[in-house]
């Protein structure tokens, strides 16, 4: 496997964190000061591979890391951001998620600028998510324990393969 | 969205308030907690006994998803571990059918904690922006900085000693990351 990220992640470049399942190294081209990227340790090229167990695992230790960035770098507040897929900016073929210290004046804008939207437009795409996220609503409540696993099985018609790959 | 509170408050009443009155206050005022119970309508798409996700009437891009915790925290900080996992598994399912029922290309994941960051609700919210190409939108593209060795290295020793004064446990000064070994580190951030 030809991953830059995989060879960073062995080599434990510029670590902060690791444990069985992550591994947290400062970004050698940062943001800003302070930019973490978390990596699963085992190889994804994007988040939806990535087991529930340890994408929830990342999200916690994500959180760990931006309360540190607080107190750690002096950050007035920190971004979490996750690129999955190249036309959301990923620019590696290695699922990571971004924690980004901030601070007034550094220079840095993250604000989207919004599209207009009409209600009937609105209530389409309401209309289409709901109806592809029933199922899973359904499932979840049918729970009986919270505390056990949910397992959401893969769609069939899943068109993952819209999701260009990096080469 | 303009939303009046339910009752008249004074300055005075503010002043008189214990900080769990205060935080009851925010939370009674609080227009997403509204959105979660339904006093206030939304375009809901998904919820469960934790969490709820609506669509933002003013999107970045078609199908951009808020979701929420029904519960009220600020930011993720203040967040309990067991609902930042709920959050985390939820947040992915949602981002897969964003793009298998959106024929989206990719979505961009965001939090913003405190004002700075962009945070402009007091109530945490986890952005699911699905992307299209050609969508315009540029504001994830993160700069790319050259940084020195050395400045790396002194931000690592920074973090390093971070993760000690986060928890609280450390009973002595931690030592830079040459010298802290990875089961110090990993024992330090349980």
């Amino acid at each position: 496997m030809n991953c830059t990220e995989c060879e960073k992640i062995k080599n434990k470049q510029n670590l902060i964190y690791e444990d069985d399942s992550v591994i947290a190294l400062l970004s050698n081209k940062p943001a800003g000061k302070g930019h973490v990227i978390l990596y699963p340790k085992e190889h994804s090229p994007i988040i939806e591979k990535i087991p529930d167990e340890t994408f929830g695992h990342m999200f916690d230790t994500a959180n760990k890391i931006s309360v540190m960035c607080f107190k750690a770098v002096g950050a007035e507040g920190t971004n979490i951001l996750i690129n999955n897929g190249i036309t959301a900016g990923q620019k590696t073929g290695h699922a990571s998620i971004n924690i980004i210290p901030r601070k007034e004046n550094d220079g840095l804008n993250m604000q989207w600028q919004t599209i207009t939207s009409q209600d009937e437009d609105l209530t389409t795409t309401q209309l289409m998510l709901k109806e592809a996220l029933a199922p899973k609503e359904e499932e979840i409540k049918q729970e009986v324990k919270p505390e056990e696993e949910v397992i959401i099985p893969e769609e069939e018609n899943y068109q993952l393969k819209q999701l260009q790959r990096v080469p | 969205m303009q939303y009046m509170p339910e009752q008249e408050v004074t300055e005075e009443d503010l002043k008189d308030m214990s900080p769990e009155q205060l935080a009851e206050l925010q939370k009674q005022n609080c227009l997403f907690c509204h959105l979660a119970s339904g006093k206030v309508p939304s375009k809901i798409v998904y919820e469960d006994n934790i969490c709820f996700a609506i669509l933002d009437i003013n999107p970045a891009s078609k199908g951009h998803m808020l979701l929420m915790p029904k519960e009220h925290y600020v930011m993720f900080p203040q967040t309990p571990e067991d609902v930042i996992k709920h959050l985390a598994k939820t947040a992915k399912m949602l981002s897969r059918t964003a793009i298998a029922a959106l024929s989206a290309e990719g979505t961009n994941i965001f939090i913003a904690n405190g004002p700075v960051a962009g945070q402009k609700a007091p109530h945490l919210i986890i952005h699911i922006i699905p992307r299209f190409p050609d969508d315009g939108i540029t504001c994830f593209e993160l700069p790319e900085t050259d940084i020195k060795d050395e400045e790396i290295t002194g931000t690592q020793k920074i973090l390093a000693h971070g993760l000690g004064t986060v928890l609280e446990k450390v009973e002595e000064k931690p030592k830079g990351p040459e010298e802290i070994t990875l089961k110090e580190l990993e024992k330090a951030l349980r």
